[in-house]
């Protein structure tokens, strides 16, 4: 007994026996606060799930009542390791919220997360990102950057979501890391998944909303996956594509006269489907890839998520043309049915529009009439609306209604009510007359807050029409006459009096009643009382001797501003002599004014971005950003295509490619990658790439790539149906074969410079296949400033390193070979194959099927008296990885002709020899080829500097030397080398000649040098295959050893 | 972006708070109970304190406020505080302060896997019920005695699938599905007796509960009675668009699959008509009233739960009435007579007269009071749209369908 009440003693405050501390669940520890949540600590730090799980309970129900429970931090950390799914969960849910208090606590749970990341299941690799990028500690900022870069590429399209959404959290937490972001909102931004891209684009307006050029690539993927995307997805994705549609597309309603008059002017024909002619297709001038758009986001206006109905509204209006608008009209008009909080974001939008487009939702006036049990703003928006909405043949409608809602029990509206019939009155000169007769009537209401509003509103209008001023001044006069007015009311009657009744009889007898009282008036109506005075004494100078009493009343009086406005006026009524301002004094009180115009409270909310925040509140919210204006001219349509998916796809759809894209619009954004680049396209691609935008370097260089790659395609086209192809009727082959051959005398002369110090030239430019010859031609029409107009440059590897600036002195550039190719070998004897001898060469220029293969010329000589048909390769044996594209098959070879063609091997770095079948009507016969090392490899070229660090690390066992005997000629060492292995020569001093390639397969760097020593020179080869190293250093060893 | 959430009750204490980004102090929400008590029926939906922006709604009772701290599209966030609520709705059959209290773990855990960041993560009911599982009695016992929890360690398949909204593996031993095709009358008749505007605004709420992966066609007689329409995720826009039917796969239980909107342009039939007459004078005290209701256009079907609420001019101290049917209240303080009718039963026509007593000395001549109607009228469409059949692929059982008919008045709205 004793040692159960000790130990209680220890942890149990109430002491009582009764409760033993194994239980602490049992709800006795209702405790004084100093020790409110020992209790929960000591249930955290047991063992059983159950009491963890209740004691986490209860530390969730602390915080979301708002009570601090951050003590208890270092016990619940702990458990984050926990097994229990749903404990694990709520230590999360707390680890978010405390994580930012007590940040170096929070550290010792990083590494558990990190482990989970790891884990095979997506949904605890998820949460596990989830928190992690939630934990607002700015020490974990590299980890978190990590996760998400790794989770971007995850398998799951869940853990990508999350991903997507760790990005602004992370940005939040640390902005210099957009950069790195932005290429992982990149990456997302073309994911394929619906799930992904919503909140790609949510992380996309979030970091970097003004980068549109981010999008132009997966722009069409992005509209055909709108419908398919979670309708929060769709609203975020929205926003984006309307910020993307308002910059890239000139706005469709400018040349367009058919949408001017219902856009600007008012529209008075109140139905607006009268022009049929206009509406019946849609304008031509619209840009195909927003009509794209607007066809996809068309059926989401039938989404049951309002958010998403307002987004394509707000799309629609700002970047459509203006006769598609009105099933935005109807679906707006569908929301009004919804919840309240949701019509008054929409009314208010909807009163923003009116304004200029009334057309569009002037068939719906009945939908905005007012119920007595509306609450107040919605009334009044609705009001403003009816007035906005009202024209000549609706008036009578809209006045009857307000009719009905001036009596309304609701003040602050029948006010508003009134204030619109003003506004009416003016608007619209046929029913001024009524307006005016029914505010006249109001005039005489017996509820005084009428009259006075009245009174005010009347004032405005009259103001308007003097012809009409007559009854009402009498009406006013009346009124102040019977005293029922209140200050502001009041002082408006005097104002009327004064501006339109001065020549009233009756002026002079209101303001004979005013005066006696003058004391006790406002200061408002004293002022007003003054001007009249002063008016009465110009047209009726019968009463100077009234407005001289009037004067002196007010010099006497409280209010400074109404003693020094009787002071000026003074000098009117009794000129001081030799004044001259007696004489003009009619035409400074009574002037003829202009009309004042009313407009609506809404139309500076026009400025806004319909259906944003700052719309509904009038002024620009934090972080608003107005949508920009629109282009004068569209951007070129072939900065959206997509880029291709697979290289070969493009090979052997020659026939496609006369098609243009657009014929198929519904192929639009995933379909489209695998044709998309029509020729046309790819041809206005690179002239237009040179403008695009110069900060995107990652992505426009990916483009220069591809595109190069297309235009070789369309050239290949051309070429194959003779060069000749400006009878064809395609304009775009016009434009391209043009182009080539405008090219044409240019190439040789480029050609000359690239390669002005490599003494061998090339001898059969005639022999070349269709391919190479293109290759090359293509590589001319690239006048890029990016590209090294060389073989080597366009097929390189976008992996290898990352591309850094144009002029970067620090990069490894692709180079042509220094030196083409050799004599060819023999590779077939004519013996052998009754008559057909076939040679190989290597040429040296890279392979179009893929970069890692290298090209392999073959040249066939008919030497027997008939002729062979259909060449071509039979059977490869091949190994590995490795791979084989067969040369183009030689339909026949007249007796004594010869034909090359180029096949592609893959070596994959390794020269064991290959063996295939070459078939002809001459039979088979079998063919094995070693590649020699020098081969397998590409020539780069580095800065001097680079080629040192690269060298460095390559030390030891990937280094290996030969010595070999004294040289000297730089030149005949250089050629030497040029034959032996495919490397370019690295500008050197001293007497170190360096040499970098890089392996076709493994794209590992090579680096040769000689040392140029008195004694003995060395050949030192470098690379992270050993073989290759030792093979290459031996073979060139042996061939310097020839010299 | 939703920063934070707010929940109020009524008497304006913040009893739940959600931060979805650094923590915001709940004296924000001062903001909106200012606002609130200048007046509680008219608050603005959204609202601009100095660093922060307040969009609220109200439902159940109580006031959820979303804060955020920049621009957001305020229906963005409106629709998912409704969609929160309707998520609570479903899980603890109401959303008031004391069932989310007695909640407020499973409350926590939803919230939490709904929005991620700001940014909404999981909505949809069926996705949401196999993470966290609803709770109820049973589980609860279950779980304390084999030590399992309320929260799936697994990914929904939903979550992956291009149908997010049904969950897999459903099974029922009796395969139904039920349409309520629900109409609601929007109306406003002045005091003549004519109508000012009418429109219909329609529902179709399912119940469904088919094992599998059914695929559903609905076919309507007469589908060109819709003037706008909107639908569930789940139905093919692209088929509703050529052929007028919807085709879906629905998800599993109570949704609403379709909604739509009988416009004012249409004419509308007006089943119900009131006769009344009101006469207040303003030099003695007393005042008359008589009111007769009747049906009109039912197509022979019978008013039932019928209402009629009066909100009378603020001059009306008293009603003392006598009604052949149904009983009548006047409440002197908000100034609400309600007469409650129940059914309508030919030939006998509901009538309320009697005495109103009016302040003395009140100005009664601008008064236009009007009467909000409530009715139900079971088994019609009052627009006339009829289901013709529904079929279902894509599994092999015969499931056992039901469509139910019901029009109701909206806001229905006679002035006097």
């Amino acid at each position: 007994m004793t040692t159960i009440s000790s130990y209680n003693n220890d942890k149990v405050v109430t002491g009582e026996v009764e409760y033993p501390a194994s239980d602490p669940a049992s709800g006795a520890f209702f405790q004084p606060d100093y020790k409110k949540n020992e209790d929960l600590k000591i249930m955290l730090d047991g063992s059983k799930d159950s009491l963890k799980l209740e004691a986490m309970k209860r530390i969730i129900g602390m915080i979301a009542k708002g009570k601090d429970a951050s003590d208890l931090f270092p016990a619940v950390v702990k458990n984050v390791v926990s097994k229990n799914i749903e404990v694990k969960k709520l230590v999360y849910v707390y680890l978010v919220r405390y994580a930012e208090e007590q940040q170096d606590l929070a550290l010792l749970s990083i590494s558990t997360f990190q482990r989970a990341l790891k884990d095979p299941n997506q949904l605890i690799r998820a949460s596990a990102l989830r928190v992690l990028s939630s934990i607002r500690v700015s020490m974990i900022v590299p980890i978190v950057m990590l996760a998400i870069r790794d989770s971007a590429s995850d398998m799951s399209p869940y853990v990508r979501k999350t991903a997507a959404h760790a990005i602004p959290k992370l940005y939040s937490l640390d902005p210099e890391q957009k950069e790195e972001l932005v290429l992982i909102i990149d990456k997302l931004l073309s994911d394929k998944a619906p799930l992904v891209v919503g909140s790609a684009a949510m992380a996309f307006s979030e970091v970097c909303g003004d980068r549109v050029s981010l999008i132009h690539k997966s722009y069409r993927k992005l509209c055909s996956l709108l419908a398919d995307v979670d309708e929060w997805g769709q609203l975020a994705l929205l926003n984006v594509l309307t910020v993307y549609a308002k910059t890239c597309f000139p706005d469709p309603n400018e040349e367009n006269y058919s949408s001017d008059d219902s856009a600007d002017k008012p529209f008075y024909d109140s139905d607006s489907s009268g022009s049929p002619g206009r509406k019946s297709a849609p304008s031509p001038s619209l840009d195909p890839d927003l009509r794209l758009l607007l066809r996809a986001a068309k059926p989401l206006l039938q989404s049951r998520n309002a958010g998403v109905v307002m987004a394509v509204a707000q799309l629609f209006y700002h970047c459509g043309p203006a006769q598609e608008l009105p099933p935005i009209a109807k679906a707006m008009i569908r929301l009004l049915r919804a919840p309240i909080e949701v019509q008054s974001v929409v009314l208010n939008s909807i009163a923003a529009l009116t304004v200029t487009k009334r057309s569009l939702f002037e068939p719906f006036l009945k939908s905005f009439f007012i119920r007595n049990s509306d609450p107040t703003h919605i009334k009044l928006l609705k009001l403003e609306i009816l007035t906005n909405l009202a024209t000549e043949a609706s008036a009578p409608v809209v006045l009857r209604e307000y009719q009905t809602y001036v009596t309304s029990n609701d003040k602050a509206f029948a006010a508003a009510t009134i204030q619109a019939i003003g506004r009416l009155a003016v608007a619209i000169h046929t029913e001024t007359e009524t307006c005016l007769n029914g505010l006249l009537h109001l005039l005489s209401s017996k509820d005084e807050w009428v009259v006075c509003e009245a009174v005010v509103v009347v004032k405005r209008v009259v103001g308007g029409g003097a012809s009409s001023a007559a009854p009402a001044v009498s009406r006013a006069a009346k009124l102040l006459r019977s005293d029922r007015l209140a200050g502001n009311a009041r002082a408006a009657a005097v104002w009327l009096v004064a501006e339109h009744g001065a020549s009233h009889p009756r002026a002079a007898a209101v303001l004979a009643h005013m005066a006696a009282a003058f004391a006790h008036q406002e200061e408002l109506v004293k002022l007003q009382l003054l001007s009249l005075a002063v008016k009465l004494s110009i047209t009726q100078p019968d009463t100077v001797a009234m407005c001289r009493y009037v004067l002196s009343l007010a010099r006497y009086d409280a209010s400074y501003d109404v003693r020094d406005r009787a002071r000026l006026l003074r000098r009117f009524v009794d000129p001081p002599p030799g004044s001259l301002l007696h004489q003009y004094a009619a035409s400074i009180f009574c002037p003829d004014k202009p009309k004042p115009t009313i407009e609506s409270s809404f139309k500076d909310r026009q400025q806004y971005t319909v259906g944003s925040l700052s719309q509904y509140l009038g002024s620009a919210a934090a972080g608003y950003r107005p949508l920009p204006a629109a282009p004068r001219a569209a951007l070129p349509a072939a900065l959206r295509d997509a880029p291709p998916v697979a290289q070969q796809a493009q090979h052997d759809t020659d026939t496609q490619k006369n098609k243009t894209f657009y014929s198929e619009p519904d192929s639009g954004g995933s379909g489209s990658s695998s044709s998309g680049s029509s020729s046309s396209s790819s041809s206005e691609e690179s002239s237009d790439e040179d403008e695009s935008d110069k900060e995107e370097k990652k992505t426009d260089k990916g483009n220069d790539e591809t595109n190069n790659y297309r235009l070789s395609n369309s050239g290949t086209s051309d070429s194959e149906t003779d060069s000749d192809s400006s009878s064809s009727d395609n304009s775009s082959s016009d434009k391209s074969s043009a182009e080539s051959s405008d090219e044409q005398p240019s190439r040789t002369k480029k050609e000359e410079e690239t390669k002005p110090d490599s003494g061998v030239q090339q001898q059969k430019d005639n022999e070349k296949s269709n391919l190479e010859l293109l290759l090359e031609l293509d590589e001319v029409a690239s006048s890029l400033p990016t590209m090294t107009p060389t073989c080597g440059g366009f097929l390189s590897p976008p992996t290898t390193t990352p591309m850094q600036g144009i002029g970067d002195a620090d990069s490894i550039v692709p180079v042509g070979a220094s030196w083409a190719g050799g004599a060819a070998a023999e590779l077939v004897s004519r013996v052998r194959c009754g008559g057909l001898y076939a040679g190989r060469r290597w040429p040296r220029t890279p392979h179009l099927f893929s970069q890692r293969m290298c090209a392999l010329e073959i040249s066939f000589t008919n030497h027997s008296p008939a002729d062979v048909t259909n060449v071509r390769l039979n059977k490869k044996t091949l190994t590995g990885s490795r791979a084989i594209h067969e040369f183009a098959p030689i339909p026949s070879l007249a007796p004594g002709a010869s034909a090359s063609v180029t096949m592609g091997v893959d070596f994959a770095d390794s020269i064991q020899p290959i063996e295939f079948t070459i078939i002809s009507s001459l039979g088979e016969v079998g063919v094995s080829i070693t590649p020699p090392v020098g081969e397998l490899m590409r020539a780069v070229t580095m800065s001097e500097a680079r080629w040192d660090t690269e060298h460095k690390k390559l030390r030891g066992m990937t280094e290996c030397d030969k010595k070999i005997g004294k040289l000297e000629d730089e030149q005949a060492i250089c050629k030497r080398v040029f034959e032996t292995a495919n490397v370019a020569a690295v500008t050197s001093t001293g007497n170190l000649l360096r040499f970098a390639g890089r392996m076709m397969s493994s794209q590992d760097l090579v680096l040769l040098s000689v040392r140029l020593e008195p004694a003995a020179s060395t050949v030192t080869a470098n690379c992270s295959n050993m073989a290759v190293a030792s093979l290459l250093a031996n073979d060139v060893a042996q061939a310097l050893n020839r010299l | 972006m939703i920063h934070s959430l707010f929940i109020i009750n009524p008497s304006g204490d913040v009893f739940l708070e959600k931060h979805w980004r650094s923590v915001i102090p709940r004296s924000v929400c001062d903001y909106y109970l200012e606002a609130q008590r200048a007046s509680p029926n008219d608050v603005p939906p959204v609202l601009a304190a100095p660093h922060h922006y307040l969009i609220s709604i109200q439902r159940g009772g109580v006031a959820l406020v979303a804060v955020s701290k920049q621009e957001v599209a305020p229906l963005f966030v409106i629709e998912f505080l409704h969609r929160v609520v309707d998520t609570f709705q479903d899980y603890f059959s109401d959303c008031t302060e004391t069932i989310i209290k007695e909640n407020y773990v499973v409350v926590y855990e939803l919230l939490d896997e709904m929005l991620d960041n700001g940014f909404p993560l999981a909505t949809e009911s069926n996705i949401l019920k196999e993470l966290i599982k609803p709770p109820n009695i049973l589980r609860t016992i279950a779980n304390t005695v084999t030590g399992k929890s309320n929260v799936s360690s697994i990914l929904p398949s939903g979550q992956l699938s291009n149908v997010p909204w049904r969950r897999s593996g459903v099974k029922y031993a009796n395969n139904e599905a039920y349409f309520d095709v629900v109409e609601e009358v929007d109306a406003i008749i002045d005091k003549s007796g004519a109508t000012v505007s009418a429109e219909i605004q329609g529902y179709i709420d399912c119940c469904i509960k088919l094992s599998g992966m059914p695929d559903l066609t609905l076919t309507f007689v007469n589908p060109r009675l819709f003037d706008d329409v909107s639908f569930h995720p789940c139905v093919r826009f692209k088929r509703w668009e050529s052929e007028r039917i919807l085709s879906f796969i629905p998800p599993d239980g109570n949704f609403r699959l379709m909604s739509y909107h009988i416009g004012s342009q249409s004419v509308v039939a007006i089943p119900i008509y009131v006769r009344h007459s009101l006469t207040l004078r303003s030099n003695g005290d007393q005042g008359r009233l008589e009111m007769t209701v009747g049906p009109k256009q039912t197509m022979g079907r019978t008013l039932e739960n019928v209402a009629l609420e009066i909100c009378m001019p603020k001059c009306v101290l008293n009603c003392s009435l006598t009604a052949n049917q149904g009983k009548y209240s006047y409440d002197p303080v908000s100034k609400v007579l309600l007469w409650d009718i129940g059914k309508i039963e030919l030939p006998k026509l509901p009538n309320i007269r009697g005495s109103v007593s009016v302040a003395t000395g009140a100005d009664t001549s601008g008064a236009n009071p009007s009467i909000n109607i409530h009715f139900t009228i079971p088994q019609l469409a009052v627009s006339g749209l009829r289901v013709s059949r529904l079929d279902m692929y894509g599994a092999k059982y015969k499931p056992f369908k039901g469509v139910k008919y019901i029009t109701k008045a909206g806001k229905f709205h006679v002035r006097m």
